[in-house]
């Protein structure tokens, strides 16, 4: 079998037993879900009925919110590998350790999304924004934002897996390198929530784009050597 | 090289910092023979494997598996080893089968239902297949652990510690299983504390202590009174 038949039949080996088990537990995706929910209500109530205020400010938290939710999704995931060492189970079936990189960068983008899908209805009654109104936009947003938090937080989530303090090392290496990426994404949606359409935000776009790139690039040329601990 | 040695390891050192777990191995296995090495804690037996399962890479040395440089050519090398360990490397919120098939994917076996049967019919699990792994035993999950191990049909199985944990039943299956693979010309490499069961099934015997084998030879003509008092000459 070629090389890249392999690597995508062990992509997909390893993507079907993630989401099989969070469907099984839903341990991460509710902990993600429950997590963005509350930090939107708090800012909800913080902010109070100051409509101008929470259509500057709703983009930043939604952001922010995401951003946490990613430390706290991949935090459930590195332990369930960590449990019996199943990641050196992984590693050693693996043909291409790359796969695994890949593998739970999909499936962290695939909680994302779907935390964001349950949230954007929520946020647009509380916030009082209409996301419906340009929502190709912002799916394109959001999809790159994303796209760039599972990159970026799959690389640092396995770096620290084997280290003493993990819990406090992935936020401390993953919330520096995110803030380019989160500003971009905070900036776009705001444009948009203040009507803006997509040729405003392109430079944004460029921003997350060339973002998602570079990391991703990185990442599976450093993977091999991170994964050995 | 010669084609008959599945294992050829040469100066492999292993340093993690300032701390050198490997000083230096030399060690040659031909295909079907089985090779026990013995230690205390901390001789580096665990580190030995872990390279030789091309987990973590030498520091300095060569090693070569089935004729292949496990550093450079480690994907090649990969699908011809099954690894044993204390850990079971299994998936708690999976059944049996589901770990199996998962495993079994990873490694591109055919027939895989077939073979999970099989290898579930070793273990003598078959009646528990469809349960999850963190609803089993400690020894029942060690029994899938070496069902896990043995799916893909390695050509050198790498055994850390693989009575650790098990009863006696299990213990029982391990041991039939693996005088079975010796039959079939599978490769062995186990380290392990007792000595009595190591001297039984190897035809090769080392002693690593303090990351470096200080004492190998093969096991024909050695008791256990004898290799007991081996063991504490050089470890002590």
């Amino acid at each position: 079998m070629s090389s890249s038949k392999i690597f995508i039949q062990q992509v997909f080996a390893l993507l079907a037993k993630d989401l099989k088990t969070e469907w099984r537990t839903r341990e991460i995706f509710t902990s993600m879900f429950v997590f963005t929910v509350l930090v939107v209500v708090v800012f909800n109530f913080a902010i109070g009925a100051d409509t101008e205020l929470i259509r500057q400010v709703a983009s930043g938290v939604v952001w922010v919110a995401l951003l946490f939710a990613t430390v706290l999704g991949l935090q459930r995931a590195g332990h369930m590998e960590s449990e019996e060492d199943s990641l050196q189970g992984v590693l050693l079936a693996l043909h291409d350790r790359s796969a695994l990189f890949v593998a739970k960068m999909v499936a962290q983008m695939l909680y994302l999304l779907g935390v964001v899908v349950c949230t954007l209805p929520l946020c647009s009654i509380w916030f009082r924004i209409d996301f419906t109104a340009c929502i190709g936009a912002f799916g394109i947003v959001f999809v790159l934002g994303i796209l760039g938090l599972s990159i970026v937080g799959t690389l640092f989530s396995i770096m620290v897996l084997h280290t003493r303090a993990h819990e406090v090392m992935l936020p401390i290496l993953f919330l520096p390198v995110s803030i380019p990426l989160t500003i971009a994404a905070v900036y776009a949606t705001a444009q948009l929530i203040a009507g803006k359409g997509l040729k405003d935000i392109a430079d944004y776009l460029a921003l997350l784009s060339v973002f998602d790139i570079i990391f991703f690039m990185l990442s599976i040329m450093v993977f091999d050597y991170i994964v050995e601990g | 090289m010669s084609t008959e040695m599945m294992v050829h390891l040469e100066g492999v050192m292993k340093r993690f910092g300032a701390m050198t777990a490997l000083r230096g191995i030399d060690l040659q296995i031909k295909r079907g023979h089985c090779l026990g090495i013995f230690g205390p804690n901390g001789a580096g037996k665990t580190t030995l494997l872990r390279i030789l399962a091309t987990l973590i890479r030498p520091s300095a040395g060569t090693i070569y598996i089935a004729g292949r440089d496990a550093v450079r050519e480690a994907e090649k090398v990969r699908p011809l080893l099954g690894v044993l360990s204390h850990r079971t490397f299994l998936y708690g919120h999976l059944t049996a089968c589901e770990n199996l098939r998962f495993y079994g994917r990873m490694f591109g076996v055919k027939k895989l239902t077939e073979r999970i049967t099989e290898v579930l019919q070793v273990v003598g699990l078959e009646a528990n297949s469809y349960q999850l792994v963190r609803t089993y035993s400690r020894g029942m999950q060690q029994r899938l652990a070496i069902a896990r191990t043995i799916l893909h049909r390695p050509a050198l199985l790498l055994l850390d510690e693989p009575y650790t944990g098990l009863d006696q039943h299990a213990t029982g299956i391990l041991q039939e299983l693996l005088l079975q693979l010796r039959s079939e010309s599978c490769t062995i490499i186990m380290s392990t504390h007792d000595l009595h069961r190591g001297l039984n099934l190897c035809d090769e015997i080392a002693i690593q202590c303090r990351g470096k084998i200080v004492y190998s030879s093969t096991s024909l003509g050695v008791d256990m009174q004898g290799l007991e008092e081996l063991y504490n000459t050089y470890v002590e």
